[in-house]
């Protein structure tokens, strides 16, 4: 074969699996929308006051692994103790952090070291000491050495007692109702062993006292353009993945898992920097194995709120260890791909993830060097060229507003004409540099999945915090806040 | 190339504004839908306000709500009626009652969730009048419907048609039992002569009868006790064992020991671990080291459960011993200590 001909041939190839991949997305997006329409009819059916004034709520836990987590550990609490929910207790858990995190939770909640028998025994890194809330008898502080995230969550996994456990980052703020309405599938299907809600991003909304008062599109263009990806992620693709049975993610910033179900296969891997796609993955597998009858469920409306990277660097460095974490998870659990007995999963969820989540940026970065490659040595026509780079634009676009849309038709948070306009706009800008960018990083972090096998314990994400309502009446948007806080978090997919 | 670039700039335009024209009609549309919503509420808020402290009537009231506003009218009178009690709640019901037509329709409709909404609206603004909707909601197709139709039967009807809820309980399998029976406790004790002639029954499914046993158990009934321990004794069920063991940990009495005392030794944790709280409840002094003996039970539940029953039935004297021990035995021992004192 020439090489005209294996130049030609490729970039026509690179076009048909740009032009699939789309179209899965596509296709995911029209399932989300049937999914999202008959979710939010069912809301108005048993509605959350029932179910809150219901005894037979199901007790739950709330797991925060912290490090290094001083400036906003005593606002996120403070936040987490006030969530509108019958039976739950608060197990923060304090991963070695060498900064004033423990002390901090210590003052301010007047924490005393207390006995707690663990009732599980999944291996994980010493604890040092047990602190109990005098004035809030649902706290719990657990400190422990340094493990990293999923090892923290497995001391939480093991020090909470109740049926229900809630994984949330430290830096999420949770909506009031967002425990009452992530519950309601272990209430509504007793074979309900996890249960995922939306992420939405913070900056650029009014935060006071750890609740979201007023949701606004971010001002900045990098987190702007983070809302509208995340619409696309969680309207459009996890709630179509849920429709069809096939959820491979629930995102480690707010998941809810059947506690005995986690603990009887161990508990979080601190192996793999995606911890909590690979817990579902995992899940999946367990009861598959052992033919248990199960869903894994992902609902639009518990809504966690989290800030978003607003520097190019460290937004690159979180989608480096996303792609990193979807990297080993989809290595470690490659004998499931394209195996029957893991039904939806294994058939169809995995080999997309593979082809299309996983080689996708690859294969989006080789397509514009071949074809800039092709129109450079005259193999094709500008036009061809040109129609690539629409084709591109467009279908990003068309993904991102569809999104939009699936936003307006069902939970319609951004309430503003303004806020419309905006994210139409950023959705146009999105196909135009951002998304190229994020497979570049995706493509690193690949390369670094590759290169490391190790997990690292905790990325370095500097945030701003969304200020602590201790600290004065005065509300502020997040995001916004003058000194960066130094710390780390991990991410949340 | 110029000419290129513009064919392009129209090529994107022409993808785009499709899109662009939805959104504003989608937003056009929420909007239009938000402002009748809120013209309604500011309307009909003080109307049916003034319903209910006297100063207008049902008959005045009608003739203004329009046939295509009905829906919201209804969801603001339900809105009303739940929290009404009494006289107040009644003129909000004679008022909605020649509105809610307009929702049996909806009854027909092939959507589930619409049929359970409207279920679940008719049964809280019209139960008397519409109960035989609500029975035939019971043996809808959807799971969903039958629920939303037995919890209004349970929280408008009381007893009078508890019997065809618990002739349906089977359909509720997939739901989390601890909210079926309290759904079922709601009732009241009305309930638990015919519930407690099902937990006794072996024709039952057995989840029927475990949601049966924490009904009871939550109720409490403690007639319940002595059918709990005689299902104890022949049952091979776990979450029928474990729910009359929960039963039992609540209504038993020291004559029911002999069908607990077996389970403190099940092979299965789950069931030693409700059996020890259970036989703390109802054993006499001299039965305790039983539960001693469970305090290094390979399973932190059951040993924590042991630690908490001789921390209820006051004796802390052992735990005291171990307090002073390191490793798990201590910590067990002086966290249940903490709490009891």
């Amino acid at each position: 074969m020439s090489p005209e001909a294996f130049v030609r041939y490729t970039s026509l190839l690179i076009v048909m699996y740009i032009v699939a991949l789309n179209l899965v997305y596509l296709a995911l997006t029209v399932v989300a929308f049937g999914g999202l329409r008959k979710y939010v009819a069912r809301l108005k059916s048993l509605d959350i006051q029932d179910l809150l004034y219901s005894a037979g709520t199901i007790p739950m836990a709330i797991l925060v692994p912290a490090y290094n987590e001083e400036a906003t550990i005593v606002a996120s609490v403070r936040s987490f103790l006030t969530l509108n929910y019958p039976d739950y207790e608060v197990v923060i858990v304090n991963d070695g952090s060498n900064d004033a995190t423990l002390q901090s939770l210590v003052d301010a909640f007047d924490l005393a070291p207390a006995d707690r028998l663990p009732t599980s025994t999944v291996a994980t890194a010493v604890v040092r000491a047990v602190y109990h809330g005098s004035t809030h008898p649902n706290l719990w502080v657990i400190d422990k050495e340094n493990g990293g995230k999923a090892d923290a969550l497995n001391v939480g996994l093991n020090y909470s007692r109740s049926p229900v456990f809630c994984a949330l980052d430290a830096d999420t703020i949770l909506e009031s109702e967002a425990l009452l309405r992530v519950v309601r599938p272990f209430l509504e299907d007793t074979t309900t062993i996890a249960a995922g809600g939306i992420i939405r991003i913070a900056n650029g909304c009014r935060i006071d006292g750890g609740v979201v008062e007023e949701i606004m599109v971010p001002a900045k263009t990098l987190p702007r353009l983070q809302v509208v990806e995340y619409l696309r992620a969680f309207l459009a693709a996890r709630v179509g993945w849920d429709a069809v049975g096939g959820t491979l993610i629930i995102s480690g910033a707010f998941g809810a898992f059947r506690r005995s179900l986690v603990a009887e296969i161990g508990g979080y891997s601190p192996e793999t920097v995606g911890e909590d796609m690979e817990l579902v993955v995992r899940l999946h597998r367990h009861c598959r194995e052992r033919q248990i009858p199960y869903r894994v469920a992902f609902l639009a409306d518990p809504v966690a709120w989290t800030e978003a990277p607003e520097s190019l660097t460290v937004l690159g460095s979180q989608r480096e260890r996303w792609q990193r974490g979807l990297a080993q998870v989809l290595m470690k659990h490659r004998d499931m791909i394209l195996r029957p007995k893991y039904g939806t999963p294994g058939m169809v969820s995995m080999p997309y993830f593979v082809l299309f989540e996983l080689m996708g940026p690859l294969m989006e970065i080789l397509g514009y060097a071949t074809i800039a490659l092709a129109a450079m040595l005259g193999i094709i026509s500008p036009i061809y060229l040109l129609a690539f780079v629409i084709l591109g634009i467009s279908f990003g676009t068309l993904l991102s507003l569809s999104a939009l849309a699936l936003e307006e038709l069902s939970f319609r948070r951004y309430r503003r004409g303004g806020d419309l306009v905006r994210l139409f706009f950023i959705s146009i800008l999105d196909g135009i540099g951002f998304r190229q960018l994020v497979s570049y990083w995706r493509v690193k972090g690949m390369v670094r999945a590759l290169r490391t096998r190790r997990a690292t314990r905790w990325d370095a994400i500097p945030r701003k915090g969304f200020g602590d309502p201790a600290s004065g009446p005065s509300a502020r948007s997040a995001g916004a806040g003058s000194a960066p806080a130094d710390r780390r978090v991990a991410a949340s997919r | 190339m110029p000419a290129l670039v513009l064919a392009s700039m129209v090529t994107l335009v022409a993808l785009i504004a499709p899109f662009a024209v939805m959104l504003t009609f989608l937003r056009t549309r929420n909007n239009l839908r938000s402002t009748r919503w809120a013209r309604l509420e500011a309307a009909w808020n003080p109307r049916i306000m003034g319903l209910v402290s006297g100063e207008a009537t049902a008959e005045e009231l009608v003739p203004l709500a329009r046939r295509r506003d009905r829906r919201f009218i209804l969801a603001i009178a339900a809105r009303f009626a739940s929290r009404l009690a009494g006289k107040d709640r009644d003129v909000v019901e004679d008022f909605a009652r020649t509105l809610i037509p307009t929702l049996l329709r909806d009854l027909g409709s092939r959507r589930p969730e619409v049929r359970a909404r409207a279920v679940k609206t008719i049964a809280l603004l019209s139960f008397d009048d519409h109960v035989g909707e609500v029975l035939v909601a019971l043996d809808d197709d959807s799971p969903l419907v039958g629920m939303v139709a037995a919890r209004a039967l349970a929280r408008h009807g009381g007893a009078t048609f508890i019997s065809d809820v618990l002739s349906h309980l089977h359909r509720f399998a997939e739901w989390n039992p601890e909210f079926v029976s309290t759904m079922l406790a709601s009732v009241g004790h009305g309930v638990a002569p015919p519930m407690r002639r099902m937990l006794l029954d072996p024709g039952q499914h057995p989840l029927v009868r475990r949601v049966i046993a924490d009904a009871l158990r939550l109720l409490p009934d403690p007639v319940a006790g002595d059918g709990a321990a005689w299902v104890l004794s022949g049952s091979e069920e776990r979450e029928l064992q474990a729910a009359c063991l929960r039963l039992l940990a609540v209504v038993g009495r020291p004559d029911h020991v002999w069908a607990i005392e077996p389970y403190l030794h099940h092979p299965d944790f789950a069931l030693r671990a409700h059996a020890v709280t259970a036989f703390g409840q109802t054993a006499l002094p001299r039965h305790l080291p039983a539960v001693e003996s469970l305090l290094d039970d390979p399973s932190p539940w059951v040993a924590l459960r042991a630690a908490e029953a001789l921390a209820i039935a006051g004796e802390l004297g052992m735990l005291e011993e171990r307090a002073s021990l390191e490793g798990p035995a201590g910590t067990l021992a002086r966290e249940v200590l903490e709490l009891a004192v």
